[in-house]
Protein backbone atom coordinates (compact mmCIF):
# COMPACT_ATOMS: atom_id res chain seq x y z
CA UNK A 1 0.00 0.00 0.00
CA UNK A 2 2.74 2.30 0.61
CA UNK A 3 4.59 1.46 -2.49
CA UNK A 4 1.33 2.11 -4.27
CA UNK A 5 0.94 5.65 -2.42
CA UNK A 6 4.48 6.84 -3.14
CA UNK A 7 3.84 5.70 -6.82
CA UNK A 8 0.48 7.52 -7.40
CA UNK A 9 2.76 10.43 -5.24
CA UNK A 10 5.36 10.79 -7.56
CA UNK A 11 3.44 10.22 -10.54
CA UNK A 12 1.15 13.25 -9.77
CA UNK A 13 4.43 15.55 -8.32
CA UNK A 14 5.97 14.78 -11.90
CA UNK A 15 2.79 15.49 -13.72
CA UNK A 16 2.70 19.14 -11.76
CA UNK A 17 6.11 20.25 -11.73
CA UNK A 18 7.75 18.49 -14.31
CA UNK A 19 6.49 20.51 -17.62
CA UNK A 20 7.16 23.64 -15.43
CA UNK A 21 10.52 22.93 -14.15
CA UNK A 22 10.98 21.79 -18.04
CA UNK A 23 9.34 25.10 -19.78
CA UNK A 24 11.60 27.27 -17.50
CA UNK A 25 14.83 25.37 -17.97
CA UNK A 26 17.30 27.53 -20.08
CA UNK A 27 19.01 25.18 -21.80
CA UNK A 28 16.41 23.19 -23.36
CA UNK A 29 16.62 25.39 -26.37
CA UNK A 30 19.80 25.09 -26.38
CA UNK A 31 20.09 21.48 -26.31
CA UNK A 32 16.22 19.88 -27.94
CA UNK A 33 17.70 16.84 -27.96
CA UNK A 34 17.94 16.29 -24.73
CA UNK A 35 14.88 18.58 -23.83
CA UNK A 36 12.95 15.87 -26.36
CA UNK A 37 14.62 12.69 -24.48
CA UNK A 38 13.71 14.44 -21.24
CA UNK A 39 9.53 15.09 -22.14
CA UNK A 40 9.47 11.56 -23.23
CA UNK A 41 11.04 10.49 -20.26
CA UNK A 42 8.77 12.41 -18.21
CA UNK A 43 5.64 11.33 -20.41
CA UNK A 44 6.74 7.40 -19.70
CA UNK A 45 7.56 7.79 -15.91
CA UNK A 46 4.20 9.40 -15.18
CA UNK A 47 2.52 6.72 -17.11
CA UNK A 48 4.55 3.71 -15.81
CA UNK A 49 4.55 5.04 -12.51
CA UNK A 50 0.56 4.75 -12.50
CA UNK A 51 0.82 1.67 -13.81
CA UNK A 52 3.20 -0.28 -11.61
CA UNK A 53 0.57 2.06 -8.43
CA UNK A 54 -2.20 -0.11 -9.89
CA UNK A 55 0.31 -3.14 -9.77
CA UNK A 56 1.36 -2.91 -6.10
CA UNK A 57 -2.61 -2.33 -5.08
CA UNK A 58 -3.09 -5.83 -7.09
CA UNK A 59 -0.17 -7.76 -5.44
CA UNK A 60 0.95 -7.60 -1.94
CA UNK A 61 4.46 -6.90 -0.69
CA UNK A 62 5.98 -9.98 1.39
CA UNK A 63 9.62 -10.55 3.52
CA UNK A 64 12.22 -11.04 0.92
CA UNK A 65 13.93 -14.65 2.43
CA UNK A 66 16.67 -16.81 0.56
CA UNK A 67 14.70 -19.51 0.52
CA UNK A 68 12.41 -19.07 -2.53
CA UNK A 69 9.80 -21.98 -1.34
CA UNK A 70 9.46 -19.83 1.82
CA UNK A 71 9.14 -16.59 -0.07
CA UNK A 72 6.08 -18.10 -2.35
CA UNK A 73 4.55 -19.43 0.79
CA UNK A 74 4.57 -16.50 2.07
CA UNK A 75 3.32 -14.61 -0.69
CA UNK A 76 0.28 -16.75 -1.20
CA UNK A 77 -0.49 -15.99 2.52
CA UNK A 78 0.03 -12.82 2.04
CA UNK A 79 -2.35 -12.52 -1.16
CA UNK A 80 -4.97 -15.29 0.33
CA UNK A 81 -5.06 -12.68 3.38
CA UNK A 82 -5.41 -9.62 1.23
CA UNK A 83 -8.38 -10.76 -0.49
CA UNK A 84 -10.22 -12.42 2.14
CA UNK A 85 -10.92 -9.07 3.70
CA UNK A 86 -13.36 -6.79 1.71
CA UNK A 87 -11.13 -3.58 1.75
CA UNK A 88 -7.88 -5.65 0.48
CA UNK A 89 -10.10 -6.98 -2.78
CA UNK A 90 -10.94 -3.68 -3.38
CA UNK A 91 -7.88 -1.92 -3.16
CA UNK A 92 -6.69 -5.45 -5.28
CA UNK A 93 -9.47 -5.07 -8.18
CA UNK A 94 -9.04 -1.19 -8.28
CA UNK A 95 -5.34 -1.38 -9.07
CA UNK A 96 -6.15 -4.26 -11.65
CA UNK A 97 -8.18 -1.94 -13.50
CA UNK A 98 -6.11 1.31 -13.08
CA UNK A 99 -3.00 -0.47 -14.55
CA UNK A 100 -5.03 -2.17 -17.34
CA UNK A 101 -7.22 0.85 -18.36
CA UNK A 102 -3.70 2.96 -18.45
CA UNK A 103 -1.69 0.30 -20.31
CA UNK A 104 -5.05 -0.34 -22.76
CA UNK A 105 -5.54 2.98 -23.73
CA UNK A 106 -2.07 4.09 -24.51
CA UNK A 107 -1.51 0.75 -26.85
CA UNK A 108 -4.80 1.71 -28.29
CA UNK A 109 -4.22 5.51 -28.90
CA UNK A 110 -0.88 4.90 -30.05
CA UNK A 111 -2.04 1.93 -32.62
CA UNK A 112 -4.82 4.22 -33.85
CA UNK A 113 -2.77 7.11 -33.94
CA UNK A 114 0.08 5.75 -36.35
CA UNK A 115 -1.79 4.04 -38.85
CA UNK A 116 -3.90 7.19 -38.87
CA UNK A 117 -0.76 8.99 -40.05
CA UNK A 118 0.04 6.05 -42.58
CA UNK A 119 -3.51 6.54 -43.95
CA UNK A 120 -3.06 10.44 -44.39
CA UNK A 121 0.27 9.89 -45.75
CA UNK A 122 -0.30 7.29 -48.15
CA UNK A 123 -3.55 9.46 -49.24
CA UNK A 124 -1.22 12.94 -49.45
CA UNK A 125 1.47 10.57 -51.56
CA UNK A 126 -0.97 9.09 -54.16
CA UNK A 127 -2.07 12.99 -55.11
CA UNK A 128 1.98 13.87 -54.95
CA UNK A 129 2.61 11.38 -57.43
CA UNK A 130 -0.03 12.46 -59.89
CA UNK A 131 0.44 16.91 -59.79
CA UNK A 132 4.07 16.61 -58.48
CA UNK A 133 7.35 16.83 -60.76
CA UNK A 134 10.07 15.25 -59.72
CA UNK A 135 13.39 16.95 -59.93
CA UNK A 136 16.18 13.96 -59.54
CA UNK A 137 18.71 16.29 -59.41
CA UNK A 138 18.07 17.66 -56.27
CA UNK A 139 15.74 14.09 -55.23
CA UNK A 140 12.86 16.55 -54.31
CA UNK A 141 9.11 16.81 -55.74
CA UNK A 142 8.23 20.13 -56.76
CA UNK A 143 4.47 21.50 -56.70
CA UNK A 144 3.45 24.22 -58.46
CA UNK A 145 2.78 26.67 -55.60
CA UNK A 146 3.43 30.68 -55.12
CA UNK A 147 3.19 29.72 -51.58
CA UNK A 148 6.35 29.23 -50.69
CA UNK A 149 6.49 25.80 -48.40
CA UNK A 150 9.10 23.09 -47.84
CA UNK A 151 7.99 19.87 -46.07
CA UNK A 152 8.51 16.55 -46.09
CA UNK A 153 6.77 13.45 -46.39
CA UNK A 154 8.26 10.63 -43.99
CA UNK A 155 7.14 6.69 -44.31
CA UNK A 156 8.66 4.10 -46.81
CA UNK A 157 8.37 6.71 -49.62
CA UNK A 158 9.93 9.24 -47.64
CA UNK A 159 10.15 12.44 -49.91
CA UNK A 160 11.04 16.12 -49.58
CA UNK A 161 8.56 18.88 -51.42
CA UNK A 162 9.26 21.93 -52.27
CA UNK A 163 7.17 24.81 -53.57
CA UNK A 164 7.83 26.38 -56.73
CA UNK A 165 7.56 29.43 -54.60
CA UNK A 166 10.00 28.21 -52.27
CA UNK A 167 12.36 27.70 -55.06
CA UNK A 168 12.18 31.30 -55.85
CA UNK A 169 12.64 32.83 -52.83
CA UNK A 170 15.42 30.96 -51.78
CA UNK A 171 18.92 31.04 -53.47
CA UNK A 172 21.17 27.56 -53.68
CA UNK A 173 22.90 28.12 -50.64
CA UNK A 174 19.73 28.49 -48.59
CA UNK A 175 17.69 25.75 -50.20
CA UNK A 176 20.42 23.37 -49.47
CA UNK A 177 19.81 24.28 -45.70
CA UNK A 178 16.35 23.75 -45.95
CA UNK A 179 16.77 20.41 -47.22
CA UNK A 180 19.16 19.70 -44.59
CA UNK A 181 16.46 20.79 -42.26
CA UNK A 182 13.86 18.16 -43.47
CA UNK A 183 16.32 15.73 -44.25
CA UNK A 184 17.22 15.54 -40.40
CA UNK A 185 14.02 15.22 -39.70
CA UNK A 186 13.34 12.21 -42.42
CA UNK A 187 17.05 10.44 -40.85
CA UNK A 188 16.08 11.15 -36.97
CA UNK A 189 12.63 9.67 -37.40
CA UNK A 190 10.84 13.23 -36.01
CA UNK A 191 7.44 11.64 -37.65
CA UNK A 192 7.61 8.85 -34.82
CA UNK A 193 8.57 11.29 -31.96
CA UNK A 194 6.26 13.68 -32.85
CA UNK A 195 3.14 10.97 -33.44
CA UNK A 196 4.23 9.14 -29.78
CA UNK A 197 3.76 12.56 -27.78
CA UNK A 198 0.72 13.51 -29.86
CA UNK A 199 -1.29 10.15 -29.25
CA UNK A 200 -0.50 10.21 -25.65
CA UNK A 201 -1.94 13.72 -25.82
CA UNK A 202 -5.26 12.28 -27.29
CA UNK A 203 -5.46 9.46 -25.03
CA UNK A 204 -5.20 11.30 -21.86
CA UNK A 205 -6.65 14.56 -23.09
CA UNK A 206 -7.52 15.89 -19.78
CA UNK A 207 -3.75 15.01 -18.09
CA UNK A 208 -2.13 19.16 -19.30
CA UNK A 209 1.18 17.33 -18.95
CA UNK A 210 0.94 15.17 -22.54
CA UNK A 211 -0.61 18.42 -24.61
CA UNK A 212 2.14 20.49 -23.31
CA UNK A 213 4.67 17.95 -24.32
CA UNK A 214 3.14 17.42 -27.49
CA UNK A 215 3.58 21.00 -28.03
CA UNK A 216 6.83 21.57 -26.88
CA UNK A 217 8.15 18.40 -28.72
CA UNK A 218 6.92 19.69 -32.00
CA UNK A 219 9.20 23.29 -31.34
CA UNK A 220 11.92 21.65 -30.29
CA UNK A 221 12.29 18.83 -33.15
CA UNK A 222 12.16 21.78 -35.17
CA UNK A 223 14.76 23.45 -33.30
CA UNK A 224 17.10 20.15 -33.38
CA UNK A 225 16.33 20.21 -37.88
CA UNK A 226 17.71 23.65 -37.62
CA UNK A 227 20.73 23.16 -35.61
CA UNK A 228 21.49 20.01 -38.32
CA UNK A 229 21.02 22.37 -40.83
CA UNK A 230 23.33 24.82 -39.62
CA UNK A 231 26.14 22.22 -38.85
CA UNK A 232 26.08 21.85 -42.67
CA UNK A 233 25.38 25.23 -44.16
CA UNK A 234 25.84 27.81 -41.27
CA UNK A 235 23.68 29.37 -38.75
CA UNK A 236 23.01 32.67 -40.63
CA UNK A 237 22.14 30.32 -44.08
CA UNK A 238 19.61 28.68 -41.95
CA UNK A 239 18.20 31.76 -40.52
CA UNK A 240 18.20 33.24 -43.81
CA UNK A 241 16.32 30.62 -45.65
CA UNK A 242 13.57 30.14 -43.02
CA UNK A 243 13.18 34.10 -43.13
CA UNK A 244 13.13 33.96 -46.91
CA UNK A 245 10.45 31.35 -46.60
CA UNK A 246 8.70 32.41 -44.03
CA UNK A 247 7.70 36.06 -44.92
CA UNK A 248 6.93 35.05 -48.49
CA UNK A 249 4.10 33.58 -46.90
CA UNK A 250 2.92 36.06 -45.48
CA UNK A 251 -1.15 35.67 -47.53
CA UNK A 252 -1.57 32.46 -46.21
CA UNK A 253 -4.74 30.58 -46.29
CA UNK A 254 -6.52 31.06 -42.81
CA UNK A 255 -6.08 28.17 -40.92
CA UNK A 256 -2.50 28.60 -41.12
CA UNK A 257 -2.21 32.19 -40.59
CA UNK A 258 -4.05 31.50 -37.52
CA UNK A 259 -1.64 28.77 -36.53
CA UNK A 260 1.14 30.66 -37.60
CA UNK A 261 -0.35 33.81 -34.84
CA UNK A 262 2.46 32.10 -32.77
CA UNK A 263 5.73 33.08 -33.02
CA UNK A 264 7.37 29.88 -33.53
CA UNK A 265 9.16 30.65 -37.36
CA UNK A 266 10.06 34.16 -35.99
CA UNK A 267 11.78 32.64 -32.47
CA UNK A 268 13.51 30.46 -34.68
CA UNK A 269 14.85 32.54 -36.92
CA UNK A 270 16.12 34.61 -33.64
CA UNK A 271 17.83 31.70 -32.08
CA UNK A 272 20.16 31.16 -34.57
CA UNK A 273 21.18 34.85 -35.37
CA UNK A 274 23.55 35.04 -32.17
CA UNK A 275 26.93 32.34 -32.03
CA UNK A 276 25.56 28.99 -31.11
CA UNK A 277 26.16 28.09 -27.76
CA UNK A 278 25.68 24.31 -27.13
CA UNK A 279 25.77 23.06 -23.67
CA UNK A 280 28.60 21.77 -22.25
CA UNK A 281 29.41 18.23 -22.20
CA UNK A 282 29.01 18.14 -18.19
CA UNK A 283 26.36 19.50 -18.30
CA UNK A 284 24.60 17.45 -21.06
CA UNK A 285 26.11 14.30 -19.12
CA UNK A 286 24.33 15.50 -15.88
CA UNK A 287 21.01 15.75 -17.67
CA UNK A 288 21.39 12.70 -19.22
CA UNK A 289 21.62 11.26 -15.45
CA UNK A 290 18.76 12.97 -14.67
CA UNK A 291 16.68 11.74 -17.31
CA UNK A 292 17.43 8.31 -16.56
CA UNK A 293 17.27 9.03 -13.00
CA UNK A 294 13.27 10.00 -13.55
CA UNK A 295 13.03 6.51 -15.08
CA UNK A 296 15.03 4.33 -12.41
CA UNK A 297 12.92 5.82 -9.22
CA UNK A 298 9.52 4.15 -10.08
CA UNK A 299 11.54 1.15 -9.93
CA UNK A 300 13.08 1.75 -6.78
CA UNK A 301 10.04 3.40 -4.84
CA UNK A 302 8.18 -0.30 -5.84
CA UNK A 303 10.83 -2.51 -4.23
CA UNK A 304 14.03 -0.62 -3.37
CA UNK A 305 12.59 1.34 0.13
CA UNK A 306 10.54 -1.47 1.31
CA UNK A 307 13.39 -3.91 0.88
CA UNK A 308 16.07 -1.29 2.21
CA UNK A 309 14.12 -0.73 5.69
CA UNK A 310 12.10 -4.55 5.76
CA UNK A 311 13.13 -6.64 3.92
CA UNK A 312 10.53 -6.15 1.85
CA UNK A 313 9.68 -6.90 -2.03
CA UNK A 314 7.30 -7.20 -4.74
CA UNK A 315 5.33 -10.68 -4.63
CA UNK A 316 6.39 -12.62 -7.63
CA UNK A 317 3.29 -13.83 -10.00
CA UNK A 318 0.34 -15.26 -8.21
CA UNK A 319 -0.09 -17.95 -10.54
CA UNK A 320 3.16 -19.48 -10.47
CA UNK A 321 3.29 -19.38 -5.92
CA UNK A 322 0.06 -21.24 -6.33
CA UNK A 323 0.62 -23.48 -7.87
CA UNK A 324 3.67 -23.97 -6.31
CA UNK A 325 2.05 -24.31 -3.39
CA UNK A 326 -0.10 -26.78 -4.43
CA UNK A 327 2.61 -29.68 -4.95
CA UNK B 1 6.99 0.27 -70.12
CA UNK B 2 6.33 3.20 -67.76
CA UNK B 3 5.75 2.94 -64.22
CA UNK B 4 1.92 2.91 -63.23
CA UNK B 5 1.84 6.53 -61.35
CA UNK B 6 3.54 7.57 -64.11
CA UNK B 7 1.61 6.97 -66.75
CA UNK B 8 -1.44 8.31 -64.53
CA UNK B 9 0.46 11.52 -63.96
CA UNK B 10 1.05 11.65 -67.96
CA UNK B 11 -2.54 11.01 -68.57
CA UNK B 12 -3.37 13.47 -66.35
CA UNK B 13 -1.04 16.60 -68.07
CA UNK B 14 -2.95 15.73 -71.22
CA UNK B 15 -6.11 16.12 -70.30
CA UNK B 16 -5.36 18.95 -67.61
CA UNK B 17 -3.73 20.77 -70.90
CA UNK B 18 -6.54 19.78 -73.29
CA UNK B 19 -9.50 22.74 -73.88
CA UNK B 20 -12.39 19.93 -73.33
CA UNK B 21 -12.83 16.25 -72.29
CA UNK B 22 -10.84 14.09 -74.55
CA UNK B 23 -11.59 10.31 -75.85
CA UNK B 24 -8.79 7.85 -75.22
CA UNK B 25 -7.44 7.85 -79.30
CA UNK B 26 -6.64 11.17 -78.50
CA UNK B 27 -4.90 10.82 -75.26
CA UNK B 28 -3.09 8.31 -77.13
CA UNK B 29 -1.87 10.47 -79.86
CA UNK B 30 -0.71 13.45 -77.37
CA UNK B 31 1.12 10.82 -75.24
CA UNK B 32 3.06 9.61 -78.36
CA UNK B 33 5.09 6.70 -75.60
CA UNK B 34 3.92 4.16 -78.24
CA UNK B 35 1.86 2.62 -75.87
CA UNK B 36 -1.14 0.19 -76.43
CA UNK B 37 -4.47 1.46 -77.27
CA UNK B 38 -5.56 -0.86 -73.90
CA UNK B 39 -3.15 0.14 -71.72
CA UNK B 40 -4.01 3.72 -71.81
CA UNK B 41 -7.71 3.39 -71.78
CA UNK B 42 -7.18 1.08 -68.70
CA UNK B 43 -5.69 3.40 -66.96
CA UNK B 44 -8.06 6.08 -67.84
CA UNK B 45 -10.71 3.98 -66.41
CA UNK B 46 -9.15 3.92 -63.07
CA UNK B 47 -8.56 7.55 -62.92
CA UNK B 48 -12.12 8.01 -63.25
CA UNK B 49 -12.75 5.36 -60.75
CA UNK B 50 -10.27 7.41 -58.53
CA UNK B 51 -12.63 10.12 -58.85
CA UNK B 52 -9.87 12.41 -61.08
CA UNK B 53 -11.47 12.62 -64.40
CA UNK B 54 -15.19 12.67 -65.25
CA UNK B 55 -16.46 10.21 -67.76
CA UNK B 56 -19.45 11.53 -70.59
CA UNK B 57 -20.89 9.33 -73.89
CA UNK B 58 -19.67 10.63 -77.22
CA UNK B 59 -21.02 8.49 -79.96
CA UNK B 60 -19.73 5.31 -79.49
CA UNK B 61 -16.70 6.35 -77.43
CA UNK B 62 -16.55 8.11 -74.34
CA UNK B 63 -14.92 11.53 -73.43
CA UNK B 64 -12.68 12.09 -70.10
CA UNK B 65 -12.15 15.53 -68.74
CA UNK B 66 -10.42 16.42 -65.84
CA UNK B 67 -12.58 16.23 -62.35
CA UNK B 68 -11.06 19.35 -60.86
CA UNK B 69 -7.38 21.71 -61.79
CA UNK B 70 -4.32 20.26 -61.01
CA UNK B 71 -4.46 24.14 -59.02
CA UNK B 72 -6.79 22.75 -56.68
CA UNK B 73 -5.27 19.83 -56.00
CA UNK B 74 -1.83 21.38 -55.27
CA UNK B 75 -2.89 23.77 -53.09
CA UNK B 76 -5.17 21.51 -51.21
CA UNK B 77 -1.60 19.48 -50.46
CA UNK B 78 0.18 22.70 -49.62
CA UNK B 79 -2.19 23.59 -47.22
CA UNK B 80 -2.79 21.02 -45.62
CA UNK B 81 1.08 20.47 -45.31
CA UNK B 82 1.24 23.65 -43.83
CA UNK B 83 -1.48 23.25 -41.22
CA UNK B 84 0.00 23.45 -38.34
CA UNK B 85 -2.81 22.67 -36.12
CA UNK B 86 -4.12 19.84 -37.10
CA UNK B 87 -2.82 17.01 -35.00
CA UNK B 88 -2.50 14.30 -37.92
CA UNK B 89 -0.97 15.81 -40.60
CA UNK B 90 0.50 13.57 -43.14
CA UNK B 91 3.65 15.69 -43.79
CA UNK B 92 6.19 16.37 -40.92
CA UNK B 93 6.08 20.07 -40.27
CA UNK B 94 6.09 22.54 -43.12
CA UNK B 95 9.24 24.69 -42.98
CA UNK B 96 7.05 27.11 -42.78
CA UNK B 97 4.59 29.39 -40.82
CA UNK B 98 3.88 32.81 -41.30
CA UNK B 99 5.47 36.14 -40.15
CA UNK B 100 4.08 39.31 -39.67
CA UNK B 101 5.75 41.87 -41.53
CA UNK B 102 6.90 44.04 -39.14
CA UNK B 103 8.48 41.29 -37.12
CA UNK B 104 10.03 39.77 -40.37
CA UNK B 105 11.42 43.21 -41.04
CA UNK B 106 13.24 43.36 -37.86
CA UNK B 107 14.78 40.01 -37.98
CA UNK B 108 15.75 41.00 -41.69
CA UNK B 109 18.07 44.17 -39.69
CA UNK B 110 18.79 41.68 -37.27
CA UNK B 111 20.05 39.46 -39.61
CA UNK B 112 21.99 41.39 -41.94
CA UNK B 113 23.66 42.93 -38.83
CA UNK B 114 25.19 39.89 -38.09
CA UNK B 115 26.33 38.92 -41.21
CA UNK B 116 28.43 42.22 -41.51
CA UNK B 117 29.82 41.42 -38.02
CA UNK B 118 30.72 37.95 -39.89
CA UNK B 119 32.61 39.31 -42.28
CA UNK B 120 34.39 42.07 -40.48
CA UNK B 121 35.69 39.33 -38.24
Amino acid sequence: MIAALSLLGYALALAVAGPRLLQAASWADRAPRLAIAAWQALTVTVLASLALAGLALTFPTVTVSGDLAELLRACVMAIREQYASPGGAAAGATGAVLSLAILGRTVWCIGAGLAGMARERARHSSILDIVGHTDTHRGVVVLDSDEPAVYCLPGRRRRTIVTTGALQALDEAQLDAVLAHEHAHLAERHDLILGLARALASAFPAVALFRTAADETARLIELRADDAAAARSGRLTVAGALLAVASGGIALSPAVALAAGGHGAAAGVRRLIPPHQPLGSARTAAGSFAVAALFALPVLLLGGPAAAAAGHNLCPDANVSASTAAR
Amino acid sequence: MPKFGDLESAIMEQIWRADGPLLVREVLDGLDRGLAYNTVHTVTEILHRKGWLTKERDGRAFRYGAAAGREKYVAGLVTEALSLTDDRTAALVGFVEGMRPEEAAELHRLLSAAREQDVQA
